[in-house]
Order: C-alpha cells, then sequence, then structure tokens
C-alpha cells in the first residue's frame, strides 16, 4: 500500500458511503431531490477517482486513453448533479448559466467520444512513470488536444454558477450557506483548474486528478445536507410533540365541548350560510338530518324573542366585535328552554364582516337556580323583616293603641254630650272630625305595616331618605321610649332623592336601630342616645346612625355582616347580612365604624340621583 | 254612685288624647287641665286644691312611674291614676304599691276612667280635709304657751289637776285656769278631744315616770 492508493481508496471510499446515505434519505424523502443529486455527484467521483486510480497505475497508452475518455462520464454526471443541487438546494442561480454549463459539458463529452484518444490528448506518444507521493505514478506523454479548453471553459462556467448562486442566496441573508457551499465550491474550482493547468500546461511532473480537489465540495454539500436532516428530524420530532399536544388539546376541547353541552357555529355573513355542530341542532331542536339556516332557527324560537334576536343579530354582524344573546327555544316536545348565545365577528382582509363564530348554551337550570335564589333571598329579607317587627311589638301595639284610645274616648264622650238636654251638637261635630282624623291615622299605621309586611318584590325608587327616616321613627317612637332611648336627628334639608326600596330602606334602618338601642342596653337611663345624621356628598347621600353603646364586639368590624354571627342570646344573626345585601340590591352599601369615644356607627350610603 | 265634680290634671305628650279625655271628663262636670310635658303640669298645679292627676306612664322625657316618685318625694301627694298603652302586672303593682289610685289600659272605657276619677278626687277631698285640719290644728298648738303645752301634755295622760299641780309644784288652782285656757285655744269640749287632737299633731303625752 501507499499514499496515492490510500487517499483515492480513501476519497472513493468516503464518496461511496456519502452517496449511499443520502440515496437512502432521497428514498424516503422523494421530494428532497438535493439529496439523489447529492448522492449522483458523490457516487460518480467516487467513479471518478477509481479511474484516476487506475489511470496512475496503467502501464499501456490503450487503457490509459481508454480510462481518460471514459472519465468525462463521471465528470459529466457531476456537473449536471452539481447545477442540480444548486438548483434545488440553495432555490439560486441564473437558468441560463446552468444551461451554459450543462450545455458546454455535454459539448465536451460529444467531443470526447469523437475524437481520438481523447478530449485531452490530440495524441499520447507514451508513458512515463513518476515518483508521487513516495510512489511510481504513470502520466501520459502527448499532445494537448484544443478542446481541452471547452472542458475548462465548463469547468470555469459552474465556478461562476455556483459563486453567483452564493453570492443571491448571501444577499437573502443564508450567509452561512453562501459561505459553505460558495467557498466549498469556489476552493475546489480553483484546485481543480490550477492543478489541470499546473499538470497539463506547465509540464510539471504530476497527474491530473479531480477527485480531491472535488472533495471540499463534495463535503461542503455533505454538510449542509446533513444539518437539513439533522433540522427536519429536530422539525420531525417537534411536530410529533406538538400533534400529540394538538391532538390532546383537540380532545380536551372536544371534552370540554361535550360535558359542557355547547353548541358551535358558524355563519358565513356574505353568503347567509351556516354551520353548526350537532350538539347546537341537538340543543335548538332540529330533527336529525336537517340543515340549519338562519331562517329556520329563528323560527325555532320562543314567538316574543324572534323580532328582538334577528335585530340583535343584524345589528351585531354590523358593529362587529363580540356580543351575547339570550333566547327561549321551544323545543319538539313543547318545552321551552332559555338559551346563551357567544358570537364574534371575524372581519375580512379588507374590514368586511366575513364570518361570525360562537356557542351557544342551555342555561334554563341555571336561570332557574338564579330564580329560585332569588326567591329565597326575598322570603329571607321578608322573614328578617317580620322577626324585625316582632321585636316591635310595643311600638306597633301603642302606634294603634293611641289612635283607638282617642277614638274611644271621644266618642263615649259624643254619647254622653248626646245624653244631655239640650245635647251640645256643635262639640259632637268637632268629636266626629277628631274621631275621623283619628280613624284615618290608625288606617295608615295599618298602611305602613301591611307594605313593611307584604312579601314582594324589590322595587327601586327614587326615595327622600329623611321621609325614609322621618316614617320609621313613627314606627319605632314608643319602642324607643319604653327602653328610654331618644332620637336626635340632624337630618340636611335639602338631599337629592336616592334610589332604593322603601320597604327595604325601612327594615334596614330599623334593623340598625334596634341593634343601636340593645347595644345601649346596659347604660344608664338618661345615657342611652341615637343621633341620625344625613349628608349628602357628590353622588351619594349617607345616613350614619351613631350610639353609645357597648360597641363592636371584639375582631373584625365586619364579621357583624357575616351570616349567623350575633351578640345576642336569641339572635339569628342574619339581620345585618341581609340589610347588606338589600343595599346592594340598589347599589348602596352599609358598613359599621367604632366611635372615638364610646359606641358605633353605622353608615348607609345610598346612590343619589344628584350628578356625580 | 252620685259623682261629686272636682278638678282633674291630664298629663300625656298626644294632644289628640288630650282633647278626648277632656271632653270626656268635662260631660262629668270636671275641672280639666291637659298638659303634654311634666314641666308644664307642675307649674300649673295647685296643691291647696283637691284635684287628680291623670298620668301617661311611656313619655318621651319621663317614665311616667319615676315622675310618681318625684311628685312624691317633693310632697305632692296627689292621687294618680296610670293610664298605659301596654302595662304589664309588674308595672301595675308597683305603681299601685307607690300609691296610685288605678293603672288602666288604653283604650280606655270612659266608665273605668270615670269612676277612677272620682275615686281619686274622694281620696282627694279627704287627705284635703285631713291636711286642713291637720294645719287648723298646729295653727292652734302654736298659740298656746310654754306653761300650756306643759299642761297640755299631763292632761292627756289622763291626770287629775292635783296630781299636775304636784308635778308641776304649782297650785291646783293654777292649774285649773291653764286647763280651761287650753281646752279654749284648742277648741276641744273633752278631754277625750284633747287626747284625739294632741294624737293628730303628734304632740306626745308628758313624760309618764317623773310622776310615778
Amino acid at each position: 500500500m501507499n499514499w496515492v492508493t490510500i487517499i483515492w481508496s480513501g476519497i472513493a471510499a468516503m464518496c461511496l458511503t456519502l452517496a449511499t446515505i443520502h440515496l437512502l434519505v432521497w428514498n424516503k424523502l422523494r421530494n428532497h431531490h438535493a439529496s439523489l443529486f447529492f448522492s449522483c455527484s458523490a457516487a460518480a467521483l467516487a467513479v471518478v477517482s477509481f479511474f484516476e486510480l487506475a489511470r496512475m497505475n496503467t502501464q499501456s497508452v490503450e487503457e490509459l486513453a481508454w480510462l481518460g475518455r471514459w472519465q468525462h462520464v463521471p465528470q459529466w454526471i457531476i456537473t449536471l448533479s452539481i447545477v442540480g443541487f444548486v438548483h434545488t438546494y440553495l432555490r439560486a442561480g441564473r437558468r441560463w448559466l446552468a444551461w451554459l454549463v450543462i450545455i458546454t459539458r455535454s459539448l465536451a463529452v460529444v467531443i470526447n467520444f469523437i475524437v481520438t484518444p481523447n478530449l485531452t490528448f490530440k495524441a499520447i506518444t507514451g508513458l512515463r512513470q513518476i515518483p508521487w507521493l513516495g510512489e511510481q505514478v504513470t502520466i501520459p506523454i502527448g499532445q494537448l488536444s484544443p478542446w481541452l479548453a471547452l472542458s475548462q471553459i465548463s469547468w470555469l462556467l459552474l465556478v461562476f454558477f455556483i459563486l453567483d448562486a452564493a453570492r443571491a442566496i448571501w444577499g437573502q441573508g443564508e450567509r452561512r450557506r453562501a459561505l459553505v457551499v460558495g467557498g466549498g465550491f469556489a476552493l475546489t474550482g480553483a484546485l481543480t483548474i490550477g492543478q489541470m493547468l499546473t499538470a497539463l500546461l506547465g509540464g510539471a511532473n504530476l497527474p491530473t486528478a479531480i477527485s480531491p480537489s472535488f472533495l471540499p465540495l463534495i463535503l461542503a454539500m455533505s454538510y449542509e445536507l446533513s444539518r437539513d436532516l439533522i433540522r427536519v428530524g429536530q422539525i420531525n420530532q417537534e411536530l410529533r410533540q406538538s400533534t400529540a399536544s394538538l391532538r390532546e388539546s383537540e380532545q380536551r376541547m372536544a371534552l370540554a365541548v361535550e360535558t359542557a353541552k355547547l353548541g358551535l357555529w358558524v355563519r358565513d355573513l356574505p353568503h347567509g350560510a351556516m354551520w353548526a355542530s350537532e350538539q347546537w341542532r341537538a340543543l335548538l331542536g332540529y330533527p336529525v338530518g336537517t340543515t340549519p339556516t338562519l331562517e329556520n332557527f329563528i323560527a325555532r324560537l320562543h314567538p316574543d324573542d324572534r323580532a328582538p334576536t334577528k335585530e340583535a343579530l343584524m345589528r351585531a354582524d354590523r358593529l362587529g366585535g363580540t356580543y351575547e344573546l339570550k333566547y327561549r327555544v321551544l323545543q319538539p316536545d313543547g318545552e321551552t328552554r332559555l338559551m346563551a348565545s357567544r358570537g364574534r365577528i371575524e372581519l375580512g382582509p379588507n374590514g368586511q364582516a366575513e364570518r361570525a363564530r360562537g356557542v351557544t348554551f342551555d342555561i334554563t337550570e341555571q336561570h332557574l337556580a338564579d330564580m329560585e335564589a332569588q326567591r329565597h333571598r326575598t322570603e329571607l329579607a321578608h322573614l328578617s323583616r317580620v322577626a324585625t317587627l316582632g321585636e316591635l311589638s310595643g311600638s306597633l301595639a301603642h302606634e294603634l293603641n293611641q289612635p283607638l284610645a282617642i277614638i274611644l274616648s271621644n266618642a263615649q264622650a259624643a254619647q254622653r254630650l248626646l245624653a244631655q238636654d239640650p245635647p251640645d251638637v256643635a262639640e259632637v261635630r268637632a268629636i266626629l272630625t277628631d274621631i275621623v282624623s283619628e280613624d284615618r291615622r290608625a288606617g295608615q299605621v295599618i298602611q305602613r305595616l301591611r307594605s313593611l309586611l307584604k312579601q314582594g318584590e324589590s322595587r327601586v325608587e327614587l326615595l327622600d331618605i329623611n321621609q325614609v327616616v322621618n316614617e320609621v321613627l313613627r314606627l319605632t317612637r314608643s319602642d324607643l321610649i319604653d327602653r328610654n332611648v331618644s332620637v336626635r336627628c340632624q337630618l340636611a334639608p335639602t338631599l337629592p332623592p336616592v334610589y332604593g326600596d322603601a320597604v327595604h330602606l325601612q327594615q334596614v334602618l330599623l334593623n340598625v336601630l334596634l341593634n343601636a338601642c340593645d347595644a345601649m342596653e346596659k347604660n344608664a337611663a338618661r345615657d342611652r342616645i341615637i343621633t341620625i345624621t344625613s349628608t349628602g356628598r357628590d353622588s351619594e347621600v349617607r345616613l350614619l346612625v351613631h350610639d353609645v353603646g357597648c360597641g363592636l364586639p371584639p375582631g373584625e368590624p365586619e364579621q357583624i355582616f357575616k351570616p349567623f354571627f350575633t351578640t345576642k342570646p336569641n339572635g339569628l344573626g342574619l339581620g345585618l347580612g341581609i340589610c347588606r345585601s338589600m343595599l346592594q340590591a340598589c347599589q348602596g352599601r352599609l358598613w359599621a365604624e367604632s366611635n372615638a369615644d364610646r359606641g358605633t356607627t353605622l353608615h348607609i350610603a345610598l346612590l343619589s340621583s344628584a350628578p356625580a | 254612685m252620685k259623682t261629686v265634680p272636682g278638678l282633674v290634671y291630664l298629663l300625656d305628650d298626644e294632644p289628640s288624647l288630650l282633647v278626648a279625655l277632656t271632653r270626656l271628663l268635662q260631660t262629668e262636670g270636671h275641672v280639666v287641665h291637659g298638659f303634654t310635658t311634666p314641666a308644664a303640669f307642675l307649674a300649673a298645679y295647685q296643691r291647696d286644691e283637691p284635684a287628680c292627676l291623670v298620668l301617661d306612664v311611656a313619655m318621651p322625657e319621663i317614665d311616667g312611674l319615676e315622675f310618681q316618685q318625684i311628685l312624691r318625694q317633693a310632697g305632692l301627694l296627689v292621687p294618680i291614676i296610670f293610664l298605659t298603652g301596654h302595662g304589664s302586672i309588674p308595672m301595675s303593682v308597683r305603681a299601685i304599691k307607690a300609691g296610685a289610685v288605678d293603672f288602666l289600659t288604653k283604650p280606655v272605657e270612659a266608665t273605668d276612667l270615670l269612676r277612677s276619677v272620682d275615686q281619686a278626687l274622694q281620696r282627694a277631698t279627704a287627705q284635703g280635709r285631713i291636711l286642713r285640719e291637720a294645719t287648723e290644728l298646729t295653727r292652734r298648738l302654736a298659740q298656746l304657751t310654754p306653761r300650756e303645752c306643759e299642761v297640755l301634755r299631763h292632761i292627756i295622760t289622763g291626770k287629775l289637776n292635783k296630781q299636775i299641780a304636784a308635778d308641776l309644784g304649782t297650785g291646783e288652782q293654777t292649774i285649773k285656769v291653764h286647763r280651761g285656757r287650753v281646752m279654749e285655744k284648742m277648741g276641744a269640749t273633752s278631754v277625750a278631744d284633747l287626747v284625739r287632737i294632741a294624737q293628730k299633731v303628734g304632740l306626745g303625752p308628758a313624760d309618764v315616770a317623773a310622776s310615778v
């Protein structure tokens, strides 16, 4: 063995290996033509290197001439493959230059087979053995053919073609690729041409061999392709992962859609067409196999909801963005279900509404539960009111007793007056007037009571807060007297009306007043004072109920609003919580603060009609 | 029972009720003064005339039972009839124990109220008579000289003139003269009379031990 054999066999082996690998790659990825082109060029270079090795070892002129002639075939393949590779892989290079390379190289091959002995030599006169790399190698002696220039021009054109392509992709920003391929080829071209010219023209004692100089190009191409393969592998991996996660999220989505019983739909706005999922059609009660349209959708709705829904849809389509609808659907079995639908208008490239996409779901149960909860709240508020009024029984008895007592005494006085002779008719007339007015007063007390005891929907209206305070004080008057509590009112004379439910507001105030009374139970009789202040501030009216009692229980002031929190032996602990929720229903607030000296102040804040 | 018209004070914070009660009481010939506040009543009250007070238990300024205490402490013994919207038994017991004539619930029946007012006025009249008598006797007692007073205290122990004279160290004749003046000044006709009067004005008998 010697260096020439080792190097040329090594080159051939390396090229064949690479060719095989990339052929296999191409076999898997048929549309990856770059691999095929590379494989061809590598295989051809392997053949070239075998030819060169044979040439360097030959002992006959005929054999050398034959080898020199047939070597052009793999060279032709190399040229074509490289052009193909550059074209398919780099997607660059001037087309005409490519054709020129192919034509000149093909022409060279054709001429090579016409002239004798081959394209390189006009005539081979003999052989010469020269020592090279520690071995005796054969080189031809003869006259060079002028056609050799055609081969060299073809090589030069190939160099230009590749450099031009590299420049183009450099310009596109793919600098690394341009450097590797362009640099690889530039090196190859320079080596080939230089070596050939030195070998043939310079008369140097060197064999003509192109395979070592083509090796850098082959390696550069292989490097590029391998990088691609690695990237393909990575992408494949990522793709597999993302496919898996996509499938996972699709399944999750499907599960969510199915579990939540969401009906999906898309409306094509310009064409008025509609697509809807099976679930949606089931929700709307479509018979199996019916194609939904906007018209038959509207027809399935409750008659009262048809026109408003259609209008809302049209408005949404016009305005774009997202929208939310609620409508009742008449099911085939006669049942009415309440649906909520949320949609989004998608705009086309020219800003035109293109399609609406959304979900529909059944909110009947939720709605019923909401109504039930609302009903419970109303009931609870009512019960709490009745309970509060129960605590006021003394007051109520007094409020009714007082007019009744006045009426009775008046009436009995009248009876006596009429029994006299002569009867004092003028006095009796005055008495009757008083009786009528007292009767009215009793009627009003009952009216007031009835409105408090009535179980009804909350009705928010504009109220005079001071009037509410006075009403409640009238109701509680005798209870306050019995409990030795005196009330001082500091009511602002001109306050804007507030938003609230009169009954609820009275209930809240009643509760707060009775709590204040309870808080002062241990105070001396002269030391039980409640101060009620009303003030207006911005768009709010505040009512402050100040007592001088035992103060808030230790801990958070907020705890007194929690359900079942109570400091009273027989308390339910619901009063203040209910009061707060009643106020919240009309955007009011209720909170407690400890006074600087002693006792507590309850704050009631209500939204007023005054501008902020 | 025949009603004797008298002076009735009404105290209730409800003017309409005052009017109604006034009318009712006037049909029986009573003279009625109505007040809505305790202060107004106190300003107008005439302690020398027999009268009664119809008093509301629940007033904003003061509790009726409390007001009763205040009146008693001030020595104003006007008989009181309580009126209440919702009285309890303990409350009525307290009122009656403290000297109230009656404890009535609103709405009050005319007959109940008028009967209670009659009782109260009778009590007031009786109280007035006792008071007048006591005042008169006290005035008479004040006219006695210290020696006569001394003699009086001995007379009511039932001693004879001779015994008194011995006790006081004077003559029987002198005591006889004193006794005559005492009887005259005190308006008594007999020793028994004198004993009763002395009891009424709270005059005790002389120290008996000294006489033994």
